[in-house]
C-alpha cells in the first residue's frame, strides 16, 4: 500500500479512489506541518494551495515523490526546487473545463435577458404592466468574442455555435485548423475582436501581460452596448474602468463570477449595479467537477508511484531524478509496511 | 406594386411598452400601408371605419365591442402565439378571420429563456447571488448539463429549438407530442425517445429536467399535476415558458416545499400579475421572471414581420397566412 498525505483530507466519497492500493496517512486539517507529513512516511501529496511546497518541503518530507493539486494553479509550489529534488508536480486543469464553460454562458443570457431587472420588476412593489417593458436580447444571431480559446473557450465556443452565435476567437496561439474544426472565425487582432462583439467573453490565464487587459482604453474599442462576461480572473479588467463603463451606458452589461481581490470589498459599487449579473467565483464548482479533480489527482498520484507517466505532469524533465527518488521512498515503504494498518502512527494523526 | 391597405393597430396600453413592439410593427407595416394606432380614449366606430386589417398586440386588447366595430376589417391579426385568453368563439360568430404569429415566431427567444432557466437552476443562481452579498466565496457547487435528460413535453417550435441548443450541452432528450415525431425528426434534433402522452409519465420520471412546450387548453391544463410532480426525480427541476396554468401550482409549491423536486424556472403564472406573497415566491429554489421568455428584440421583429406579410397578402387579394379560426 502507497502512503498519501491529503493537504485537506480525503473526502469520504472519494475514498473508494484509493482503496487497496494506498492509506490516507494524514489530513492537514491543523496548521499543516511538514514534520508530520515526514513522519508519517508519505509518498504523495494531494495539494490544495494553503501549504507551501518548496525546496525545504521536499529536503524534509524525504518519502514524497509527487505532489498533485487538485486544482489547476501551482502557485504554491516551486516547480524548479521539486524538479531538483526529483519531485513531481501533477495539476488537474481539465476538470474545471465544461463547469466553467457553462457558466460563462449562464452568465452571458442571465445578462442578456437582464433577468436582475426582470426578477426586480417581478418582486418589485412598484408594479407596472407585467409583462416587461425591458426587453431582452437573444443570443441567436449574435456574435460572442471570445478572448482565449483554451480547453475553456473551445467549449464556450461548441455550446455558443449551438445557440446560433457567430464565434470570433482572439487567441494568438490557435492553429487555424482548430479553429475550423471548432467552426469559428479568428480575430487578426486584439482590438479587432473587442470591436466585433456583441458579448466578450474572457478565457486567458492570468499574468503579468494580461493583467487589466479590460481597461478604459480597450472598453473603448467595444461596441458601445456590449455585454462583458468574465469567469477567468478578476485582475483581467481594471474594475474601475468597468464600473464606469457600465454606468455611463459604454457597456450594457457584465456577468462577473470573479473579482480583484476576492472577496470583493463589502458594498463594491459593481455588485449593485441592475446591469451586472455578480457570482462568488463558482463558476468552476460544480459536482462534475469536483469528481474529476479529486479522480484526477489521485490518480495521477498513483501513477507516479507505480511509475508510470501521468498526462498532466508538469516538469517532465524530472523523471531520472524522479525514478532514484521513488527508489529509496518506496524502499522505505517495503520497510514500513507494517505500520500501514490501522494502528499506524500515521493513523493516529487523523484523529 | 399592390395597393396600400388601412391598418389599425391596438397597441399595449402600458406606454412603456411600446419599445420595442409599437416601433417593430411601425417599422414593418407603414411602407407598404397606411398604419394608424387606436386611440383608447377616444370613441372605436370613427377609428376602426375603413380599416382593413386590425393588429391586435398579444390577442389581448381586442374587445367584443371592437370586433363589433371593425365592418370593414378582412383579418383580426393576434400579435402573439397563445389563443387561450382571446375570445375566439366570439370573433367566429362575428365570422371575423382570426390569424396568430404562430410558435416558430418566438421559439428562440422561449429556447433561450428555458436554457437560461436550466443553468440558473443547476447552478444554484440564488444562492450563489446571496452568497456573493455576504461576501462567501466558491460556493454552492453545481451540476453539470453534459450527459442530463432534458424531457420536452410538447415538441412545436420552442421545444425544437431548445432541442437543438440543448444537445449543444450534451444533454440526452425526450419529448412528448401528440403528433408524431417522425424518425428523420428525432434524428435530425437527436432525440433519443419520442413518444405520446401515454408515454409522458416513463419520460417524466426519467428526466433531470422537464421543460413544458403546449398550448393551454382544456387538455393540457394541469399536465404537471401532483401525481406527475411525485414521479419526477428528488433532483429534477421544472421549466415553464408556456401557460402557468398547465401547471397546477399549489401541488408544485407543496412539491417544491416537500423537496419532492429540487427546484423550478417559472416565466408564467396562474394568475398573471401573480400575488407576490403566493408562497412560490418565498422558495429559494425557484427562479422567477414575469412573463418575459417571448420578450425579445428577436420575437418582436419577426411578430412584427408575420403581421407585414399578411397585410401584403390582403393587399394583394391573397388568404392569410396563420388562420386559427
Amino acid at each position: 500500500m502507497f502512503r498519501i498525505w491529503f493537504e485537506r483530507g480525503l473526502p469520504p466519497i472519494y475514498a473508494h479512489l484509493i482503496q487497496d492500493q494506498a492509506v490516507a496517512v494524514g489530513p492537514g486539517r491543523l496548521n499543516p506541518d511538514v514534520d508530520l507529513i515526514a513522519q508519517a512516511g508519505a509518498q504523495a501529496v494531494i495539494a490544495s494551495s494553503r501549504v507551501r511546497y518548496d525546496g525545504g518541503f521536499f529536503d524534509r518530507a524525504a518519502h514524497v515523490c509527487v505532489v498533485s493539486r487538485t486544482g489547476i494553479g501551482y502557485d504554491n509550489i516551486s516547480v524548479d526546487q521539486a524538479t531538483e529534488r526529483g519531485v513531481a508536480i501533477c495539476v488537474t486543469p481539465d476538470a474545471p473545463t465544461i463547469s466553467t464553460a457553462e457558466f460563462a454562458i449562464t452568465l452571458m443570457l442571465t445578462v442578456l435577458r437582464h433577468v436582475k431587472s426582470a426578477e426586480k420588476m417581478l418582486r418589485g412593489t412598484e408594479r407596472r404592466d407585467f409583462f416587461s417593458e425591458y426587453v431582452g436580447l437573444e443570443a441567436h444571431g449574435l456574435t460572442l468574442a471570445l478572448i482565449g480559446v483554451g480547453r475553456i473557450g473551445s467549449r464556450v465556443a461548441q455550446v455558443a455555435r449551438a445557440l446560433g452565435m457567430r464565434v470570433l476567437a482572439y487567441d494568438p496561439f490557435i492553429t487555424p485548423e482548430r479553429a475550423r474544426e471548432l467552426d469559428i472565425e479568428l480575430a487578426p487582432t486584439l482590438e479587432f475582436a473587442l470591436g466585433q462583439g456583441d458579448v466578450i467573453s474572457l478565457h486567458v490565464p492570468l499574468s503579468p501581460e494580461t493583467r487589466h487587459l479590460i481597461n478604459a482604453e480597450t472598453i473603448a474599442q467595444m461596441k458601445t452596448g456590449a455585454y462583458l462576461v468574465n469567469t477567468a480572473r478578476g485582475g483581467l479588467a481594471d474594475q474601475a474602468a468597468l464600473y464606469r463603463a457600465l454606468t455611463d451606458g459604454k457597456l450594457a452589461g457584465a456577468g462577473l463570477d470573479v473579482f480583484d481581490p476576492e472577496p470583493p470589498e463589502p458594498g463594491h459599487p459593481l455588485l449593485n449595479l441592475d446591469n451586472v449579473v455578480a457570482t462568488p467565483h463558482i463558476a468552476g464548482a460544480s459536482m462534475q467537477s469536483k469528481d474529476r479533480l479529486w479522480e484526477q489527482a489521485i490518480s495521477q498520484a498513483l501513477m507516479i508511484l507505480r511509475g508510470e507517466r501521468p498526462p498532466h505532469l508538469l516538469n517532465p524533465q524530472v523523471l531520472p531524478r524522479l525514478a532514484e527518488r521513488r527508489a529509496r521512498a518506496l524502499g522505505n515503504r517495503v520497510e514500513n509496511s507494517n505500520v500501514s494498518s490501522e494502528k499506524s502512527p500515521a493513523t493516529d494523526l487523523r484523529a | 406594386m399592390s395597393r396600400r391597405i388601412n391598418v389599425l393597430f391596438l397597441p399595449p396600453r402600458d406606454q412603456e411598452m411600446w419599445v420595442p413592439w409599437v416601433d417593430d410593427v411601425i417599422a414593418a407595416v407603414s411602407p407598404n400601408h397606411n398604419l394608424t394606432l387606436l386611440d383608447y380614449t377616444r370613441p372605436l366606430a370613427p377609428q376602426f371605419k375603413n380599416q382593413e386589417m386590425v393588429i391586435d398586440f398579444g390577442g389581448s386588447m381586442g374587445t367584443r365591442e371592437m370586433v363589433d366595430a371593425a365592418h370593414d376589417a378582412r383579418l383580426w391579426q393576434v400579435l402573439g402565439t397563445g389563443l387561450d385568453h382571446f375570445d375566439l368563439d366570439y370573433w367566429r360568430s362575428k365570422k371575423m378571420p382570426v390569424a396568430n404569429a404562430p410558435g416558430p415566431f418566438s421559439a428562440v427567444a422561449l429556447a433561450e429563456c428555458a436554457m437560461m432557466f436550466i443553468l440558473m437552476l443547476t447552478r444554484h443562481y440564488n444562492q450563489a447571488v446571496a452568497n456573493l452579498k455576504q461576501l462567501k466565496m466558491y460556493k454552492p457547487v453545481g451540476q453539470e448539463l453534459i450527459g442530463k435528460r432534458l424531457a420536452m413535453i410538447g415538441f412545436g417550435a420552442s421545444a425544437i429549438e431548445l432541442a437543438k441548443r440543448a444537445g449543444g450541452f450534451g444533454f440526452k432528450l425526450s419529448a412528448i407530442d401528440i403528433r408524431n415525431i417522425s424518425p428523420a425528426e428525432k434524428q435530425e434534433y437527436g432525440l433519443d425517445f419520442a413518444g405520446y402522452p401515454d408515454d409522458m409519465d416513463k419520460v417524466i420520471a426519467e428526466a433531470d429536467i422537464v421543460s413544458l412546450h403546449l398550448h393551454l387548453n382544456q387538455e393540457t391544463r394541469h399536465t404537471i399535476d401532483a401525481r406527475r410532480l411525485a414521479l419526477m426525480k428528488p433532483s429534477a427541476y421544472l421549466i415553464n415558458v408556456a401557460r402557468g396554468a398547465l401547471v397546477d401550482e399549489d401541488a408544485l409549491v407543496k412539491a417544491l416545499q416537500e423537496g419532492k423536486i429540487a427546484g423550478a424556472g417559472i416565466d408564467v403564472f396562474g394568475k398573471e400579475p401573480p400575488d407576490l406573497n403566493d408562497p412560490i415566491f418565498a422558495l429559494p429554489n425557484v427562479i422567477t421572471t414575469p412573463h418575459i421568455a417571448g420578450v425579445t428584440d428577436g420575437t418582436s421583429c419577426k411578430r412584427a414581420g408575420c403581421a407585414a406579410t399578411n397585410a401584403d397578402r390582403l393587399a394583394a387579394g391573397l388568404e392569410p397566412l396563420y388562420r386559427v379560426d
